[in-house]
């Protein structure tokens, strides 16, 4: 890429805040008091199933829909009265939403048209625009002969040309197939990286919010559920909604057990107990309180049974490539699953009664 | 298209046949009587006769030089564009608020809009000739366009949000987003996106108001006459050959006109 192009683009994140924002549609609270705070050039995912709000926090701090209750303040400044034309946001859209009447070069001169830049000095940004997403000598193409990914490529552009210190996308990559998707999503990380972005980017795919996010915001009904690094939503998810929403993970039923001034945890339908060690909640916890213990496939070791240690019935072993996954039948008539390396697995046959382990440190326990 | 149909459906059968003859038929009685004005136009006799013994132009010489038929053809013209300028315009917001401005009322106004197509044009046109006349603009120049706007704009509200429906809201959207305010988006985006349909919902506007007979005979007055009511008129008094030109220049000019909407229409995304 030539050197100069890459300095003319070169966008300045800001520190976004989105505060007590609401925002009801008849009786629905379509999103119930969230407060969002991103920092300057960091990548946050809002993750969440269909219909938990994610679209409209977005829509609202791009100015298309306006808040019953909260403001938005990008870069110190209150923003919630403006209208979207005049807040300097860019937006990539599901569907491209290119101008399908414009060449390549002329959707990406829109932003630029629209503040008075013509001449050299858009001809050149847009080049320089175009060179960012790869598409140089694309400008003279109609939108209709470009691919899917590479109208995205253009949107992105477009949405970046004009250097706004806030870029939005919601679902950017929902409409492309799987390969091509995870080519984009390395190409958008790399250029967020590379212009220091501030991206608040919508999403339901998991991978893409663990893969991509500084952090994630996991939404439902409306609320932020959990706002952390992907390393914390996975390893120590806030409540059973991310937990059972992120990742593939077992959730035990069961009860609290004190013992002395630690407590374990009694697996339903034995006499079983497992040590807890470094949980959150446990202010609110009583001796006997029902609850899930949620631990993750890779974490569950399968070994020789111990006394007074969980066990169960192995049922099925699924080979997928290194790992064998191993479904245990607990004595409660739930199926625990193990992710174990090939290796470990050598010993173990279908009918089996196997012993279960797993680190003390690395479950976590919600009180159901 | 016709390449890709497999091979085996071209074998000719019985009812392939008989549905090419009655459809050829159909065709034949439509398209007969619009096209024997043709060779009537050509004919040198004073009178309409079929088929003509010999060809001359004479009759579009006349109908050029005479200054009857000149202004009427001219007051038509002019009313017609104007009701082009004017039911586009309007049209095109009407479809714009029912699309896109109004929350839930638009299927009310939709139907306000659109009344006259469903209204018998006759029945229209006598409550425009009452109410014109205790206005005073009944037989003037804005009373045509005003009433020929009323009949026409439905076609144009149709066309246009019918398009306006197909075409991506959230386009609009990344146009604000990109900074341009509401009315830009629509200027900048929305209407050149959709241009055929604003081509064809005035091509129809047009046509509209340029066919209309019935309003024109109780709106006219003696002096200012339509084309298509001065047909009526010669077709009362002496029923001579120019009358068949203006049927032909009529028809070659409309099927012009409905030509280039339907190019407009099948080239819309080239
Ligand atoms: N314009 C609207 N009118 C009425 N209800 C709406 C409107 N927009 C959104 N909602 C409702 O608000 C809730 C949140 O919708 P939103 O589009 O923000 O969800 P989302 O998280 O983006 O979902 P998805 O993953 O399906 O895109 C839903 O219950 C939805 O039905
Ligand atoms: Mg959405």
């Amino acid at each position: 890429m030539n050197p100069k192009a890459r300095e003319l683009v070169s966008i300045h994140g800001k520190p976004v805040a989105v505060r007590g924002l609401t925002k009801a549609y008849g009786a629905v609270k379509a999103v119930d008091d969230v407060t969002l705070e991103v920092n300057a050039g960091e990548f946050v995912a809002l993750l969440g199933p269909s219909g938990s709000g994610k679209t409209t926090i977005l829509m609202t701090i791009a100015g298309f829909e306006t808040p019953d209750i909260g403001t938005i303040e990008v870069g110190g400044r209150d923003i919630t009265a403006l209208p979207a034309g005049k807040r300097e946001i860019g937006m990539v859209f599901q569907r491209y939403a290119l101008f399908p009447h414009m060449t390549v070069a002329e959707n990406i001169a829109f932003p630029l048209k629209m503040r008075k830049i013509g001449g050299r000095d858009a001809a050149a940004q847009v080049e320089a625009a175009l060179a960012m997403v790869r598409l140089e000598g694309y400008g003279g193409r109609r939108i209709g002969q470009l691919s899917g990914g590479q109208q995205q490529r253009v949107a992105l552009a477009r949405a970046m040309v004009y250097q706004p210190p806030l870029l939005l996308m919601d679902e950017p990559l929902g409409a492309l197939d799987k390969n091509l998707r995870e080519e984009m999503q390395l190409e958008i990380k790399r250029l967020q990286k590379k212009l220091g972005a501030t991206v608040v980017y919508v999403t339901h795919d998991q991978g893409e919010a663990l893969t991509m996010a500084n952090r994630i915001a996991v939404m439902s009904d409306g609320r932020i559920q959990q706002f952390a690094t992907p390393m914390e939503i996975y390893d120590r998810p806030a409540n059973l909604f991310v937990a059972g929403f992120v990742g593939e993970t077992n959730l035990i039923d069961g009860e609290l057990a004190r013992d002395g001034a630690a407590w374990r945890f009694r697996l339903a339908g034995s006499a079983d107990t497992v040590a807890l060690e470094g949980q959150d909640a446990v202010d609110g916890w009583r001796d006997g309180m029902r609850a899930k213990l949620m631990v993750r496939p890779e974490l569950v070791r399968v070994g020789p049974i111990r006394d007074g240690a969980p066990s169960g019935l192995v049922e099925e072993l699924i080979y997928s490539g290194g790992t064998v996954v191993c479904m245990v039948r607990l004595p409660s008539g739930a199926m625990a699953t193990a992710r174990i390396a090939a290796a470990d697995a050598a010993g173990v046959t279908v009918g089996d009664t196997v012993g279960l382990e797993w680190p003390a440190d690395r479950v976590r326990v919600f009180a159901a | 298209m016709a390449a890709s149909v497999p091979s085996r459906q071209r074998s000719v059968s019985l009812g392939r046949l008989l549905l090419v003859f009655f459809a050829g038929l159909v065709l034949v009685f439509l398209a007969l009587p619009t096209i024997v004005v043709v060779p009537v136009s050509l004919s040198p006799t004073e009178y309409l006769s079929f088929p003509p013994e010999s060809l001359t132009l004479r009759w579009y010489g006349e109908f050029l030089t005479d200054e009857k038929w000149v202004r009427a053809t001219l007051l038509s013209l002019r009313i017609g564009l104007s009701v082009t300028l004017l039911t586009t315009i309007v049209g095109t917001m009407a479809a714009l608020a029912i699309v896109r401005g109004l929350r839930g009322g638009g299927p009310l106004v939709n139907a306000l809009v659109t009344a006259p197509l469903v209204i018998p044009t006759i029945v229209y046109a006598i409550a425009i000739l009452l109410f014109f006349s205790k206005i005073g603009v009944s037989g003037s120049f804005w009373g045509f366009v005003f009433a020929h706007s009323a009949l026409a704009v439905p076609y144009v509200v149709l066309i246009v949000s019918a398009a306006l429906y197909r075409f991506d809201a959230s386009t609009e959207l990344a146009a604000q987003s990109l900074g341009a305010s509401r009315v830009q988006a629509i200027w900048h985006v929305t209407l050149p996106a959709i241009r055929p349909a604003l081509a064809t919902g005035a091509i129809f506007a047009f046509l509209t108001s340029f066919d209309d007979a019935t309003v024109s005979f109780f709106l006219a007055n003696l002096n200012d006459v339509t084309l298509p009511r001065k047909m009526f008129e010669n077709l009362q008094f002496f029923v001579s050959p120019v009358l068949a030109v203006v049927a032909t220049l009529l028809t070659l000019f409309t099927l012009a006109l409905f030509g280039a909407a339907q190019w407009l229409r099948t080239n819309r995304n080239g």
